[in-house]
């Protein structure tokens, strides 16, 4: 422990503290910080904690004085981070979101769009209270910054979403402990500048852990709650067991939250290590600056991908797409880690640019003729066509700009999406196979199908930088 | 075959609730009860601790229809 200070208030002569004391991320790594007195009215993102409130102070670890502005001070910091990223500027149920410190009796914390709800519990060396940890708090502020960002996946029937908010609560806990400079300090010393590495920045909630341990040995990590430095690669969460111990995955969402978190802290690595001057050592600045950047990817990608039922291969593709916005070298590092984590496929992957590409040249031309209708086209991969280009097609659904998959688990292959995708995909492949599209002028050189003569009832036009699939007529249907 | 959602249920509980009508769906809601985190709520009651969904109705084949209450930590 470090740093500690003696309980008082104020500063002797009457004067109002202007600092307060606290933990840097939970009580069992127990380093203490000297914080700026939060301002919990403060907007955008406005907390409402209950009253009264302890007069700012330098109060002693074990106080509910000191648990009061361990908790403010975490979600201030927290808030203030992730505010300017949220398009609304406000929590999901409006301004203000109430914070209640200890509801009884829980090893655990909620969130459920009225509060944060923190409680208490028997801990190893007495009892831990789960709002005294900032890992937890920012964890459960991430998920409140999530359903403002994306309030449809709330109650998305879906194992990939409710574990998304998982991940993301996760990795808002861990970007909201990176805005501290003496936490950066601490974290670049310990790992030796490789920050893929397990320390008390990836080890999330090290108290609670220790604490559920004692009731359920296998149900969390063996030195934290979670830990977002893992192995865990992505499986299609329908055929995983509902539940199982820590070190397995399952498609319970905080285990299957891991797939997502853990490549998240990949990247963040990936991109400090790219962005500092010396890759071997980067400087706390530099690990603040790549904090932020991958916060502005993960928004990025969370508001552009559709919430359909292989969210996390839309996400990625989302992010790898935005990362080019914000650094030409930051997509290969994503698609990589995706890659690994079996998040993509490698593809899909592989077929992201060229997708993109295309579809914004289409976009451009289409823009311009028809201002107010926005493009309903999916862009697939063509190869199995016996083309080089992506083959555009309209699809009758809501809109996937393009069809981001998860690798299969067994092979090399790509799991296909379900739903409009898997139509249109489906569709596409029975044209082929039937022989039924004109490929004119854009085909291959030497047929990849020869089925002679037969009635075409589709041609392939160049445009842009793709193929677009055109339908020339509807049949009776009898054409053999 | 995918279960069917019963109308009543729908209509009485508007969009904000989980209905199991595909295979992700079914296999969701089906997890979530196993793990015994979706609960019926008593009037005037609350969930109780580790439960994160209401089960506020049943499809025609039987599925619990699910409303999320909250997250948790753990």
């Amino acid at each position: 422990m470090a740093d500690q200070s003696d309980a008082h208030t104020g500063n002797g002569n009457g004067a109002a503290a202007t600092t307060v004391s606290a933990w840097e991320d939970d009580p069992e790594p127990a380093v203490l910080v000297t914080r700026p007195v939060p301002d919990l009215s403060k907007t955008p993102l406005a907390f409402d904690f209950p009253a009264p409130q302890p007069p700012p102070a330098m109060y002693a670890p074990g106080t509910a004085e000191f648990r009061y502005w361990t908790a403010a001070e975490a979600l201030r910091r927290g808030a203030d981070f992730w505010a300017p990223r949220v398009p609304s500027g406000a929590w999901q149920m409006g301004d203000v979101l109430e914070v209640i410190l200890d509801e009884g009796a829980d090893l655990n914390a909620y969130y459920d769009r009225q509060a944060l709800n923190f409680f208490h519990g028997p801990g190893v060396g007495g009892t831990v209270y789960s709002g005294e940890s900032p890992d937890i708090v920012c964890h459960e502020m991430g998920h409140a910054i999530l359903d403002s960002i994306k309030p449809q996946l709330w109650n998305a029937a879906s194992a990939e979403t409710a574990a998304f908010h998982e991940g993301f609560a996760d990795i808002s806990a861990i970007l909201s402990a990176l805005q501290l400079p003496s936490l950066r300090t601490a974290i670049l010393t310990d790992t030796q500048g490789q920050l893929y590495r397990s320390s008390r920045l990836s080890r999330l909630a090290e108290q609670l852990g220790s604490a559920i341990r004692l009731q359920a040995p296998d149900a969390v990590d063996p030195d934290c709650l979670r830990n977002a430095v893992n192995s865990f690669t992505y499986q299609d969460p329908i055929n995983l067991p509902q539940g199982g111990p820590a070190s397995q995955i399952s498609s319970e969402p905080h285990s299957f939250s891991r797939v997502f978190s853990g490549a998240c802290f990949e990247i963040l690595a990936g991109i400090l290590a790219a962005k500092a001057a010396n890759p071997a050592m980067p400087t706390e600045q530099e690990l603040l600056a790549a904090s932020g950047e991958i916060a502005d990817i993960l928004v990025a990608g969370i508001t552009q991908a559709p919430v359909v039922a292989n969210w996390y291969a839309q996400v990625a593709a989302s992010m790898v797409q935005a990362s080019a916005n914000v650094n030409a070298a930051y997509p290969a590092i994503l698609r990589a880690v995706f890659v690994r984590r079996s998040i993509l496929s490698l593809q899909s992957a592989a077929n992201l640019h060229t997708m993109q590409a295309s579809l914004a040249a289409v976009a451009s031309m289409t823009a311009e003729a028809q201002p107010n209708q926005p493009l309903a086209s999916i862009a697939l991969s063509s190869d199995s066509y016996g083309l080089t280009r992506p083959l555009l097609v309209e699809a009758a659904s809501h809109p996937r700009q393009f069809v981001a998959s998860a690798a299969a688990t067994l092979g090399n292959g790509s799991l296909e999406p379900a739903s409009a995708s898997t139509a249109a995909r489906a569709f596409v492949d029975d044209l082929f196979s039937r022989g039924r599209v004109d490929y004119g002028s854009v085909g291959p050189t030497q047929p990849h199908l020869d089925h002679g003569r037969r009635l075409r009832s589709h041609k392939l036009v160049s445009e842009g930088g793709a193929i677009r699939l055109h339908r020339c007529l509807f049949d009776c249907g009898f054409a053999h | 075959m995918a279960p069917g959602p019963a109308e009543t249920d729908s209509a009485a509980h508007g969009d904000d609730v989980i209905v199991p009508k595909d295979e992700a769906s079914v296999a969701f809601v089906r997890a979530v009860v196993q793990r015994g985190e979706a609960v019926r709520v008593p009037p005037g009651g609350s969930l109780p601790p580790g439960a994160t969904h209401e089960i506020v109705g049943e499809t025609t084949d039987g599925l619990p229809i699910l409303r999320r209450k909250r997250f948790a930590l753990f």
